[in-house]
């Protein structure tokens, strides 16, 4: 089993099968959740990626917006900025949120695989050092426990 | 640095609004103390990276100010926009463009300037605010005088009448009164009087014992009953049947009542706020409404005007409405057309508030956008196909004044008083312009039978 290292103080496994989401943005993780219009999709299985597809998110309300995000089965999502509305809205519909992200997909998606993402190479500006503020990203999934399948150690 | 340039700094540090400069990848080459203050991000921070990743705003992705002033050469100016700062914030920023170019003309980035709008934001809401009162939102001035004696007429306890059209927000009025009397922890309940017929209407306000009549299983309380200790609210009290006007007399004055099949009085422990669309005056003098209780119930009266008699509130009450149905139905409409405000402004609303509520909720089934505009309103506030089409395509003021009084001839079938006072002139100016212009009469024109023996 993988497990994902996050800023040195938990670990979580990935579940036998998780859908993570990164708003994209001319190959680069979007700057702004709440107006992004692409997301790219990956489907995960053990920690390997199975598929992954570039859908269209078109909706700017954010209730529409976490509503289709839900409906597509995004458990996790990396991304860049996102207004604290748009962060409770996500993390109430039980979607794990990875905020404040920078830098260029391929090189994101795999330092995650690796754990290596709490790393300021991938922060955005001004958001070094912000262990409170991912930790508060990560409890996200509101006690509904640890992910699926997953083992806390 | 050369002293120009420190000069340059000096400042572009000392003014309020941020500014920064891209280079033609995008990456941030200059960035102000008050960037640095507005967007929470430190210059050394900024300076090199992607400027969408360090500004961030709403538009960024879709519709970058700066990307479009390079590619068309346009500056943008004072932009409203929304940006999130490095807590999650956002930010309303106010943003304009320019092209930066060197010295020989060629285009090497651009500038943006964006100022914080987040204290003008605040007192526009203020503003706002200073509009609503207790879920009533009105700028009129007669509407202001009674949110000033509101909290006094509450205080007080007294029986109030509300007076005003239906759909007045009578029912707003009373909860507002009961929110800030002493009753407010209280119940209120509301009793439609209108709407039983009476011997029901009796058994709901008073209640009944078990065995009462039949059907009646076990004791139930009444609505005054149930507003032990709060307000009762008697909607439509003109519509009171002569006896229930006699036994709600005996209610108010000894403030007991007795439930049908009872013989016990059961204490009224409840301030009663009394609401009518009709002329109570005009009842009383027709003998329709009893003088004594009339004049129990009259203790305080409050007028609400029709809201075609506050026009101003139209475009108040529409943003209203529009705020509330956008969190009803998560939808993210913003405004409405130009024509749409043209032809609510211009609408006598018989339904009042309610009605106007009522046509934008239909609005909003049929919008998809983010603005209301005239086919998404129903049917009988669009202005009339023909009317439109006849004076867009006429060819002179002239000719646009002969088709206009030929269709309001028309309209009223060729009688030349009523054409002539719907036109608001006098009936020879009409006969005159008639003539002077070419209009075609008929023959047999719409003159009534006393005006054609006068001539």
């Amino acid at each position: 089993m993988l497990y994902i290292n996050i800023e040195n103080m938990q670990r979580y496994e990935i579940g036998v099968n998780m859908k993570v989401a990164v708003p994209i943005w001319n190959g680069r993780v979007s700057p702004v959740f709440d107006t992004a219009g692409n997301f790219l999709v990956i489907d995960f299985d053990k920690g390997r990626e199975i598929s992954r597809e570039t859908v269209a998110v078109p909706e700017l309300q954010i209730f529409q917006r976490c509503r289709k995000l839900r409906e597509l089965g995004i458990e996790i999502i990396i991304c860049g900025a996102i207004s604290n509305p748009a962060l409770s809205a996500v993390c109430a519909e039980g979607i794990r949120v990875i905020p404040w992200r920078r830098g260029d997909i391929v090189g994101v998606v795999a330092s995650f695989l690796t754990g290596a993402l709490p790393s300021n190479r991938f922060m955005m500006p001004g958001c070094r050092g912000r262990g409170r503020r991912i930790r508060r990203g990560w409890i996200g999934r509101m006690g509904r426990g640890p992910m699926r399948g997953g083992r806390r150690r | 640095m050369s002293e120009a340039e420190k000069y340059a700094d000096i400042i572009l540090d000392s003014i309020a609004e941020g500014v920064f400069t891209v280079d033609l990848n995008w990456r941030i080459t200059s960035f102000n103390s008050a960037a640095e203050r507005i967007t929470g991000i430190p210059r050394e921070e900024a300076i090199g990276k992607i400027c969408a990743e360090v500004f961030k705003a709403t538009i960024c992705e879709s519709a970058c100010a700066l990307r479009k002033t390079i590619q068309t050469g346009e500056p943008i100016v004072n932009m409203e926009v929304t940006i999130l700062r490095v807590d999650g914030e956002p930010v309303p920023v106010s943003i304009s463009t320019a092209i930066l170019k060197d010295k020989d003309g060629n285009v090497i980035g651009g500038v943006e300037t964006f100022r914080d709008l987040s204290e003008v934001k605040e007192l526009r809401k203020e503003l706002k605010e200073k509009h609503s009162f207790e879920d009533i939102v009105s700028k009129n001035s007669r509407m202001l005088e009674l949110f000033n004696i509101l909290p006094d007429v509450a205080e007080s306890e007294s029986t109030v009448l509300i007076e005003g059209e239906s759909g007045t927000g009578k029912e707003l009025f009373a909860k507002a009164i009961h929110n800030l009397s002493p009753r407010r922890n209280g119940p209120m309940i509301t009793v439609n009087c209108g709407a039983l017929p009476e011997n029901l209407l009796e058994a709901e306000l008073f209640g009944y014992k078990a065995g009462a009549f039949t059907d009646a299983r076990k004791d139930k309380p009444g609505r005054f009953e149930l507003a032990a200790g709060g307000t009762i609210f008697l909607d439509e009290i003109g519509e009171l049947s002569p006896a229930m006007q006699v036994k709600l007399l005996r209610v108010l004055q000894e403030r007991t009542f007795e439930p049908l099949g009872g013989t016990e009085s059961v204490k009224a422990d409840v301030r009663v706020i009394a609401a009518t669309n009709q002329n109570l005056d005009e009842l009383v003098k027709k003998g329709r409404f009893r003088q004594d209780l009339f004049y129990r119930i009259n203790v305080v009266r409050l007028k609400l005007p029709p809201l075609r008699e506050r026009k101003e509130d139209i475009p108040l009450l529409v943003d209203h409405f529009i705020e509330k149905f956008n969190r009803l139905k998560g939808k993210g409409i913003r405004t409405v057309s130009p024509d749409v405000m043209f032809a609510l402004m211009n609408h006598n609303f018989p339904g009042n508030v309610r009605e106007l509520e009522n046509i934008i909720e239909h609005a909003f089934v049929l919008c998809q956008g983010d603005t209301i505009r005239i086919n998404h309103l129903p049917d009988y506030l669009r202005p009339k196909q023909g009317a439109e089409k006849m004076i867009s395509t006429a060819r002179n003021l002239e000719e646009v004044e002969a088709r206009y009084i030929e269709e309001v001839l028309r309209r009223n079938n060729y009688n030349r008083s009523a054409a002539a006072r719907e036109l608001g002139i006098h009936k020879t100016t009409l006969w005159r312009k008639v003539k002077k212009l070419g209009i075609k009469l008929p023959s047999m024109d719409g003159r009534t039978r006393k005006e054609r023996l006068k001539d």
